[in-house]
């Protein structure tokens, strides 16, 4: 299960729609302690994000989605610590 | 139960370790990337149009081979009628999509003839990015940072944000969160951008605004980035909004033409 949600949210950032990564960070964080989550955030910003001091003026210059897996991923981790033994 | 207490607590330990690890990995990279001047993010590019091609022609070819058709309906027909006309499918689909294809680069052709730039091919989907971006197979030093990306039909679809060593990110001129000053019908506008190739303006009602109008965008030299989709008005509010679409539809557009920033 795992690993499938790991290569679906790999194949959804490179060629899907972005909720599809999204979503698969959601539920590998909340199921698993999963490294892999940060690593897609990862992947999607550092894929489509555009350089922020070479294409200065975008609005888009934080990596949301690695700022926003890395916070999932240790907002879950007490709830993951009551049900992961 | 002590024993398996401590296990579970060693083993919880080790995860968090991992990810501490890894946040701090990733963090690392980002400054990496940073100080490299993204060097680190063309790599990732350059691999994921790889991938995005590779899994392109793997689908196409899994779908080729008949395999999810002809189990379909081999209960009901004779396996040889159907291998043929299975194959006689596949070659009216190859050849509508190369006929798409050569009608995109004969019309790329013609806007060649009017303006220097160049040809490249898309080398990702348009719907995988939340930033509203895409890859094209142009590279450094063929272009540069902020050139211009047209359609076939001469329409500003981005601009060059990263140009690559081998590929290049383009950022959609009517990205979600965009904005530009444009001229519709003759009036000064916000151009908002909605993501998709759609977009959104809002002017006074006594402008004459018709379906079909061109939008124009004086800092991309000029050049029409959109026509006038719909038109919104009512007598309660003294604006008119003002919805505009690039008239491509993006996720068909597999070419487009590259002219340098005027």
């Amino acid at each position: 299960m795992r690993a499938a949600l790991v290569i679906v949210g790999f194949l959804g950032a490179l060629m899907l729609s972005p909720w599809v990564p999204a979503l698969c960070v959601l539920f590998l964080a909340l199921r698993y302690r999963a490294w892999e989550a940060i690593v897609l955030g990862l992947l999607v910003d550092l894929t489509w994000q555009p350089f922020p001091a070479v294409a200065g003026g975008y609005v888009h210059i934080i990596p949301i989605f690695t700022i926003s897996s890395i916070f999932i991923v240790w907002v879950f981790e007490p709830l993951r610590s009551q049900f992961l033994r | 139960m002590k024993e398996r207490f401590v296990f579970g607590s060693s083993n919880r330990s080790s995860g968090r370790h991992r990810l501490l690890y890894i946040t701090l990995l990733a963090v690392l990279i980002l400054a990496a990337d940073l100080v490299t001047h993204g060097s680190i993010r063309s790599y990732v590019r350059t691999l994921a149009a790889r991938v995005t091609v590779s899994g392109d022609s793997g689908a196409a070819a899994v779908v080729n081979t008949g395999f999810f058709s002809t189990h379909a309906t081999l209960a009901h027909e004779n396996a040889s009628l159907k291998a043929q006309i299975a194959q006689f499918q596949d070659q009216v689909s190859e050849n509508a999509v190369l006929r798409d294809q050569n009608e995109q680069l004969h019309t790329l052709v013609n806007l060649a003839a009017e303006q220097r730039g160049m040809t490249a091919s898309v080398v990702s989907s348009y719907l995988a990015s939340p930033y509203g971006t895409f890859l094209i197979s142009a590279h450094m030093p063929n272009v540069a940072n902020g050139d211009l990306v047209l359609s076939a039909g001469g329409f500003v679809i981005g601009r060059i944000a990263n140009a690559g060593p081998q590929t290049s990110l383009v950022r959609e001129v009517f990205a979600s969160d965009s904005s530009v000053e444009g001229l519709v019908s003759g009036t000064n506008a916000t151009i908002d951008g909605y993501g998709g190739g759609n977009a959104r303006a809002s002017l006074p009602r006594d402008v004459s605004v018709a379906v079909g109008d061109l939008v124009l965008v004086p800092t991309l030299g000029g050049r029409p980035v959109g026509v006038v989709g719909s038109v919104e008005s009512s007598a309660a509010s003294a604006d008119q909004k003002i919805f505009i679409r690039l008239p491509v539809n993006l996720t068909s557009v597999r070419y487009v033409y590259v002219v340098p920033a005027q």
